[in-house]
């Protein structure tokens, strides 16, 4: 299987993973699942609520995060090096 | 209009903006961006509790995805990151005492306020001028025909730093830095404290601090900010989520906006000089000062006053696009810098021909 090839399923596996939370979110909103879970914190099971807040942005950052790293590397696009002083420079450039 | 609380109805397509626009900003400079993202929510009316903690929740999710796309640049000192934001947390904890203690002394929002105020002068004012120092060094540079090195020091106070030898050294490969763990924890939890009595994510004293006191290139520090941002946003999401002041589905939609924000800002990075990022920076820090000057003359005025209302929108709305346009010349200028077309004799030092 070429690299493309292998990219392009994990940005398709990526995307309905991506698709299935926005969904899910769309869902609980429509429900009015979130209005339930801000009663949760006058209760013990308030940390769920917590919990779901971290999670969902946690996950869907690295998700998002990892979707855009493959996408930009489906159309093509890589890094080559990564800029750093100069230090046989350095010393006359210094203030 | 969306109904996301009773109550509370809010246009869509503003947090779309709002989420993409913040979101360059981020993925740019390094910073949360709360300090435009908290008073943008305020304005499109969300009490303001609700502001501060959607904001913190969002940008946990947005600088995630930021530290990703920094990662993948070769932006991330991950080692770095996490010695110094324990030392940052330990800041924090006590920057909030700090506040409580205050408050209990019976001293007013105001002096915080005013605390804040000058802090932001004072770091806005010097990084300006300090990139102003450098760009006309470049500018010279480039007038005598000589080839501009891939990155500098902005200034000699981090290898003063650096060349103070308290063990354990600590060695970052990857930001080639070697630097005392005593110095570090230090301003990492100087840093914190700062965080915690001016009531932000802190995005903006870090870059600055990691370029001026520690040393790291611009590019270096902007992705190690946002690395360190997960957690200490982290840190404000639970607690606010715990007093309920999140709002989960206004800052969901903001990160499916602000994640193809963050690509272009962090993409950016890869066309200009660390100069454009301390530069861009410097601007937004003393946009936000004045935001913070017209609220603090808000609040001793005691009463709403329609001119300060508007003034506070547009300090708000146009700073953050003034700081999105700039993003975007300088893109288009790097471009046409790469391709060989001319630019503006004023750009060449901020832009680089190389990847």
């Amino acid at each position: 299987m070429s690299r493309r090839k292998r990219v392009a399923i994990q940005v398709a596996a990526l995307s309905i993973i991506c698709g299935l939370i926005i969904w899910h979110v769309v869902q609980w909103h429509s429900t009015g699942m979130y209005l339930e879970m801000f009663r949760w914190l006058q209760t013990s099971r308030g940390y769920l609520t917590v919990l779901y807040n971290l999670g969902l942005m946690l996950v869907l950052g690295v998700l998002l995060g990892f979707l855009m790293g493959k996408l930009t590397k489906l159309i093509g696009y890589e890094v080559h090096d990564t800029k750093l002083f100069d230090h046989k420079t350095e010393a006359s450039e210094t203030e | 209009m969306f109904p996301i609380l009773p109550g509370v109805e809010i246009n869509i397509f503003l947090l779309i903006f709002i989420g993409l626009g913040v979101g360059i900003l981020s993925g740019f400079a390094g910073v949360g961006g709360g300090f435009f993202m908290t008073p943008a929510l305020i304005i499109l009316g969300f009490p303001a509790h609700f502001a501060v903690g959607t904001s913190l929740t969002w940008i946990i999710g947005n600088s995630v995805i930021g530290a990703f796309r920094h990662r993948q640049l070769g932006n991330v000192d991950i080692k770095l990151g996490l010695v110094m934001i324990i030392a940052a947390m330990g800041g924090m904890e006590v920057g909030v005492r700090i506040i409580n203690w205050a408050r209990d002394l019976g001293l007013a929002d105001e002096v915080v306020l005013s605390i804040s105020i000058c802090m932001l002068l004072i770091v806005g004012i010097y990084t300006l001028l300090e990139s102003t120092r450098r760009k006309r060094q470049l500018d010279q540079m480039l007038v005598k025909k000589e080839k501009l090195p891939p990155a500098m020091r902005a200034t000699g106070l981090s290898q003063k730093l650096q060349g103070i030898d308290m063990p354990p050294m600590l060695h970052f490969t990857k930001s080639g830095v070697t630097i005392s763990l005593w110095i570090i924890l230090a301003i990492g939890f100087f840093v914190g404290i700062l965080v915690g009595v001016m009531g932000v994510g802190g995005g903006f004293i870090l870059v600055l601090s990691l370029v001026y006191l520690i040393g790291l290139p611009s590019f270096m520090a902007v992705g190690t900010s946002l690395f360190q941002i997960i957690f200490s946003a982290a840190y404000g999401c639970i607690r606010h989520s715990m007093s309920g002041n999140v709002i989960i589905f206004a800052a969901f939609i903001m990160i499916l906006a602000s994640c193809l924000g963050v690509q272009f800002g962090a993409l950016v990075t890869r066309y200009v000089r660390g100069l454009s990022v301390r530069y861009i920076l410097g601007i937004s820090i003393l946009i936000c000062a004045v935001g913070a000057i017209l609220k603090l003359t808000n609040i001793l005025l005691g009463e709403t006053v329609t001119w300060l209302e508007i003034g506070s929108v547009g300090i708000t709305f146009g700073g953050l696009g003034l700081t999105v346009l700039m993003i975007l010349a300088l893109f288009i200028m790097a471009l046409r810098y790469r391709s060989g077309q001319p630019v503006l004799s004023w750009v060449e030092s901020l832009v680089t021909k190389e990847d």
